[in-house]
């Protein structure tokens, strides 16, 4: 190596050269100071120099100026630098030639045609200057000698038995005898030996077709492949036993089209997909769910990338016609984004919560990593025994208080129609207390509620089966859930309530589950709700758009991987968690030395900020929302990555002491390769189990109902309930006006001809559940309802309707119109409260010029809105605007 | 040995010619032409010519150069489909070819006689297929007789069953081969995938692939050519396998690849596929690596073309004809295009969606590579006609 350009090594910088579109091939020299683009347009040798004190890519030649006769000879589909010549590289051709290029002159040095159809991949011999290995879409990999007197110099050629192509070769760089192969629709690949062409000295199976394969450099013996089944494997070519498994499976966002090891950590390999992602991610081959630095530098799909040599620079061309040369640091470490604490509660009382183990090399690199000295209190505090163990020890009741619903449902139908429907459809179970028929119950009830346009009673069911049913239904739910919340919660224009309190150092935020929960809230209430719930919208997408760490297919990856259970409930749901201040607060005796801004904010880094993706960082207690994370993320990443650098010293070379780099790289950056933690084994994942009471969300959710003419629901609700609750809770929480509320319901269906609903309803209620309702089974004969009647109901006269159950007929006769005193047939109207009415047009006049009823009765049945809403007002279901219409 | 296959096939094209291209089995529903001849050991029953259908201009064309093409019948690939008894060749095959649906293959009888297929993809690769029934009902030398003049050997292996009698079979046959002198191409289907559990197909298949080089191996035959897929007749995988065999049966291959490799890098194409557009099989498609969904998706594109142009075509205009083409814009990004090259065979292009895609450069790109497509099959015809020609006047 140069000595004199060691120094280079050391530059961070991130610039770009602009080349033409097209370009499938970047290869840099051994030495790292020139790199060759080519593609359909380019062949440019471009040197990387220091101009003006910043390095730049500088053009020195582009082939296709000079050669414009030979066309194929200047679209090269790969490119080799000599190892041992820095002036001479090699090019292939679709047309099977190979190309010896001399850049001193530079002139085309030779051309031997080696293969009738395109090579795909070329490479010197690691330690011999004159041969080559050449790979072609023909089905044969050829080793090409120069010194050889042949006309076409091929020395041996291997074939696969199947006679594919070749789409990729390497020579292992340990043993320059043994090279691995990729095959283009096989999916295995062979190992050869070079001087034995006859059968593979090895043969990996791999899962799926494999495009690309790279050797590690400093574990020779470490092959990595990858391929359409988007998953890189690393391989131990060691192990001869030819059902091995890899050493490492890494699950890569799309079809992995090119691989490459990072030059100073034998555990991170950079690769590329096809297609559908313009990032180039590092992955630590330990960790195989969220990449350790992604390289976001270009819009437009990779067309190849390479490690700058012996350095942490990457070198990356694109689609989008931009050469790019980045280091390490300026690519995005996702992790670093993720919450420390995380914390999470579901409705059934279970709490899980995620936070990084006391006292593990995790949190001493942390500290290390914000200049905290080891004996600085505040933040051991923060992780210390005592913390932890009151964590989980805590065991206390969270009462369920989340309570929001708002459904601009302007057309609510109040139609006798409607009521019938629902009477007809929603069930209330048979008095069974397992949880599997209460799930029927809401599942049937949410159903006939969503076909009868109303969501919000949808929600409601759909709450009350999450609260109530059983663990293992709401898990499913929750794993459901978890991927669809956004959506869901979006079409249902529910806004989750900001009712996050304070209980020992957690904020609590219930997030998804008890949204649906009717309002109790009048409308200004409400209103204001809304508004914050905008403002906590808006909020969220701040916080999205500065976050392009984490695209959302790669959530999704996360969530896809069963193991990681613990990343998923960090990234996708986490609650609850610890604020900074709330880390201050209890940090009371920390050291007066660290109470400036600097150290605060450092540990606003170490804490919880930014969670890539949803409503984590919502907190309810408006101290957390002025802060803004754009602010502690920006300024210190930049400050976090330098002293970093320098903190950590050279890496030992821990466990490969038959290194095959040349020489030790001592001026190599470090990276943090063995503070290296899966999250894993830094977190101890805990699951508790605390009991949660909704018993004040229930009787809210049944008086609102009841309140606002709602009274079918209410009672539904109350019977669907009622084997989950027991009598006791029941008659605690409404004080026997339920009672009431079910004698009315059994009164309304009767009047509106529900006879068989009425009966079903007061059987249950009788027999199943043992609710004494006023009156005995002699009752159920309908003429003696009217000793059922709820005394606040007022009837004056009685109505003819429900006057006999035996013979429906005659009461259809007996209905006279008040105003032309003739029996009504087929559709009339009459008042829900005084039964007087008549044919529908008399009414209609009648009602034009007059507010009372036409018989004389003296009931107001047109203004009926203005009088007392808030009380019983069952009847102003009916009234709505006129007297309704009733169906013969 | 008494059938000698240029003579069944001229006796074949004769008869089409006599009846004036009346009998012609042609159609738009059918139109890969299957002449299904079935004949016995040594004699060879009547031909079953079994439709009749309008002819236009088209398919008058498309004669022309069956008749030119159908001289060269020793010239044209030959494949034998071999295997256990109940594996499931004639399955594939009615699947692929005669549109059965994979449910229906089940009820297939065991095939007793011997069953050649002339098949065509696109209008000029054309192969025979010849259905052999299994080793316990053939006769003892069905497949020596057959195998001797094919090319290729399609080795059916059903992966449910115990495969070890099958793979003795399959290094007998390869051995047999060997011995007398015809090193040709084997392909292996380990067949019937979809009953095995995910997690063990890998392990069958490289067990398989391990015993089978070992065994080959101990038979000390050097080089052969031998090539494993997994198929099922429930997903895409068997039309990819036999997409595969096709392509290893055309002479063409390497040219249209190289062809379709400069399109693609010129004109910014992700990917190009030449696709008969009856039985989806990919008669070629560019060098790059593809993901296997983009492949299916291209299945599917076909389909659409062909469901809407029937429903809103004329009713005697073919599927595809000079100016057809269809483009799908999918919410991923993608853009998919086909176009016709001749009335059975399709392009069909994967590019993303950019601001900078330049249609008037795609379009002049792919009109060239169409025309450069039909010289390419009308050269090669012309020539292997000429030759066989030639053979005839010798």
């Amino acid at each position: 190596m140069d000595e004199t350009k060691l120094p280079k090594l050391f530059n961070q910088s991130t610039f770009s050269y602009r080349i033409l579109g097209g370009a499938t091939v970047l290869r840099p020299n051994y030495n790292g100071n020139r790199v060759i683009a080519a593609g359909q347009q380019n062949f440019q040798l471009l040197a990387i120099k220091e101009v003006d004190g910043t390095e730049q890519f500088v053009k020195e030649h582009d082939f296709r100026n000079g050669f414009r006769s030979s066309n194929t000879a200047l679209q090269p589909t790969d490119i080799a630098w000599n190892p041992h010549d820095e002036t001479c590289f090699a090019s292939a051709s679709t047309a099977g030639l190979l190309n010896i290029w001399d850049i001193q002159q530079p002139i085309l040095n030779a051309q031997v045609k080696i293969h009738n159809a395109t090579i795909n991949r070329i490479q010197f011999h690691p330690t011999n200057q004159k041969v080559l290995l050449t790979a072609s879409q023909d089905g044969y990999a050829k080793l090409i000698d120069f010194r050889t007197y042949n006309t076409n110099k091929v020395v041996a050629s291997f074939r696969h038995v199947s006679e594919d192509g070749f789409r990729d070769i390497q020579i292992n760089p340990e043993n320059p005898f043994l090279f691995a192969a990729a095959l283009n629709d096989q999916c295995i690949v062979p190992l050869w030996d070079i001087r034995s062409i006859q059968t593979p000295v090895m043969v990996l199976t791999t899962a799926d077709r494999t495009l690309c394969l790279a050797w590690n450099m400093n574990k020779p013996y470490w092959l990595a492949t990858g391929g359409r089944d988007r998953t890189i494997r690393v391989w131990n070519t060691q192990d001869s036993n030819v059902r091995q498994e890899p050493l490492f499976k890494v699950q890569s966002f799309g079809t992995v089209s090119r691989l490459s090891w990072r030059p100073s950590c034998h555990y991170h390999i950079a690769c590329s997909t096809l297609l559908v992602d313009p990032r180039i991610h590092v992955w630590d081959v330990r960790r195989a769910y969220l990449p350790y630095a992604s390289f976001c530098h270009h819009q437009n799909t990779i067309g190849d990338f390479s490690w700058r040599p012996n350095s942490d620079n990457l070198l990356s061309i694109s689609r989008d016609e931009n050469l790019v040369h980045a280091h390490i640091s300026s690519a995005i470490k996702t992790d670093q984004f993720a919450p420390l604490f995380s914390l999470n509660a579901t409705s059934k009382g279970h709490v899980y919560s995620a936070m990084p183990n006391i006292d593990n090399d995790y949190i001493r690199a942390l500290y290390s990593e914000h200049h905290i000295p080891t004996s600085f209190t505040g933040l051991k505090k923060c992780y210390s025994e005592e913390i932890m163990s009151t964590f989980l020890k805590w065991n206390k009741t969270i009462p369920g208080k989340s309570i929001v619903g708002i459904y601009a449902n302007s057309s609510i139908d109040n139609s006798v129609e409607s009521f019938h429907k629902f009477a007809r459809g929603w069930t209330f179970g048979n008095g069974d207390k397992s949880s599997q028929s209460l799930i029927e119950i809401c599942d049937m009830n949410s159903i006939v509620a969503e076909q009868l346009q109303r969501p919000d009673l949808r929600a409601t069911w759909e709450v009350i089966k999450m609260i109530y049913a059983d663990c293992d239904g709401l898990q499913a739910y929750r794993m459901h859930s978890s991927r669809n919340t956004p959506s869901t919660t979006k079409n249902r224009h529910i806004s989750d309530s900001l009712s996050g309190h304070r209980h020992h150092h957690h904020h609590h935020h219930h997030h998804n589950y008890l949204q649906h929960i009717a309002s109790m809230a009048n409308s200004t209430e409400m209103q204001q709700q809304d508004n914050e719930s905008n403002e906590e919208l808006n909020g969220r997408k701040r916080v999205k758009s500065q976050d392009q760490i984490i695209p959302p297919n790669s959530q999704m990856e996360m969530i896809d991987d069963a193991d990681t259970y613990i990343v998923r409930d960090v990234l996708t749901d986490d609650i609850i968690f610890i604020t900074p201040e709330d880390a201050l607060n209890i940090m009371n005796g920390y050291d007066m030395l660290y109470e400036n801004e600097y150290d605060i904010d450092t540990m606003h880094d170490g804490m919880p900020m930014a969670s890539n993706e949803t409503p984590s960082i919502i907190n309810g207690d408006s101290d957390m929302n002025g802060l803004p994370y754009d602010r502690v993320s920006n300024r210190y990443h930049d400050a976090i990555m330098t002293m970093k650098e320098n903190e950590f010293g050279p890496v030992p070379d821990f466990d490969s002491p038959d290194s095959a780099m040349p020489e030790p790289m001592p001026h190599m950056l470090t990276d943090d390769s063995d503070k290296f933690f899966t999250i894993d084994e830094s977190y101890c994942p805990t699951m508790q189990n605390h009991p949660l009471i909704f018993d004040d969300v229930i009787k809210q959710t049944i008086w609102y109902y009841v309140e606002n003419n709602e009274l079918q629901v209410a009672v539904h609700l109350l019977l669907a309930l009622y084997p989950k609750l027991g009598d006791r809770k029941i008659l605690q929480l409404f004080s026997a006006a339920h009672f009431n509320w079910i004698k009315i319901y059994i009164e309304l269906l009767q009047k509106l001809r529900l006879f068989v609903k009425a009966k079903q309803i007061t059987k249950h209620c009788l027999e199943k559940e043992k609710i004494p309702l006023n009156y005995d089974s002699s009752d159920y004969d309908g003429t003696l309802i009217l000793a059922a009647q709820s005394p606040t109901l007022k009837r004056p006269t009685t109505s003819t309707i429900p006057s006999s159950t035996k013979n429906p007929s005659s009461t259809l006769k007996d209905f006279m119109c008040t105003i032309c005193r003739i029996p009504c047939r087929g559709v009339f109207s009459f008042c829900g409260v005084c039964f007087h009415g008549g044919h529908i047009d008399h009414i209609r006049t009648w009602f034009n010029t007059h507010d009372e009823c036409p018989y004389g009765c003296g009931h107001r049945c047109k203004d009926r809105d203005t009088q007392n809403r808030r009380s019983r007002g069952i009847s102003q279901r009916f009234t709505s605007k006129s007297p309704f219409v009733f169906q013969q | 040995m008494n059938y000698g296959p240029s003579r069944a096939f001229s006796t074949a094209s004769s008869n089409g010619l006599n009846t004036g291209g009346g009998d012609y089995y042609s159609s738009y529903h059918n139109p890969y032409q299957s002449h299904t001849k079935t004949h016995s050991n040594n004699l060879y029953d009547s031909l079953n010519f079994n439709n009749h259908n309008h002819l236009d201009d088209i398919v008058d064309e498309q004669q022309q150069i069956d008749i030119n093409y159908d001289m060269d019948d020793s010239d044209k690939p030959k494949l034998l489909m071999w295997g256990l008894t109940k594996s499931g060749k004639t399955s594939i095959i009615k699947l692929i070819f005669e549109k059965m649906t994979a449910g229906e293959t089940l009820q297939l009888p065991e095939t007793k006689i011997v069953q050649t297929h002339e098949l065509t993809c696109g209008i000029h690769v054309r192969f025979q297929i010849r259905d052999v029934p299994g080793p316990k009902t053939a006769l003892s030398d069905d497949f020596e007789t057959y195998a001797l003049e094919s090319t290729t050997i399609v080795f059916v292996l059903d992966v449910t069953d115990d495969y070890s009698d099958a793979i003795n079979l399959l290094i007998s046959s390869v051995q047999w081969m060997y011995n007398n002198g015809h090193n040709v191409r084997f392909e292996v289907l380990i067949h019937k995938i979809d009953g095995v559990h995910e997690q063990d197909r890998l392990e069958r298949y490289s067990t398989i692939q391990q015993r089978v080089n070992i065994m080959l191996h101990e038979c000390s035959i050097k080089e052969p050519v031998i090539n494993f897929y997994l198929t099922s007749i429930y997903d895409h995988s068997i039309h990819e396998a036999f997409s595969k065999i096709v392509q290893n049966q055309m002479r063409q291959l390497r040219a249209l690849e190289n062809m379709l490799d400069l399109v693609t890098a010129s004109t910014q194409l992700d990917k190009i596929f030449v696709c008969d557009i009856y039985n989806k099989i990919f008669l070629a498609s560019d060098t790059r690596p593809v993901e296997t969904q983009l492949s299916e998706l291209c299945c599917d594109v076909v389909d659409v073309y062909k469901d809407i142009s029937s429903i809103y075509g004329t009713s005697n205009s073919p599927v595809l004809d000079s100016m057809s083409f269809c483009t799908i814009e999918l919410s991923i990004g993608l853009v998919l295009y086909l176009k016709d090259i001749n009335p059975t065979t399709a392009l069909i292009c994967i590019l993303k969606k950019e601001s900078k895609i330049n249609e008037a450069l795609m379009e002049v790109n792919l009109n060239i590579l169409k025309k450069n497509i039909q010289e390419l099959f009308r050269t090669y015809s012309n020539t292997s006609s000429r030759q066989q020609l030639n053979a005839s006047i010798e």
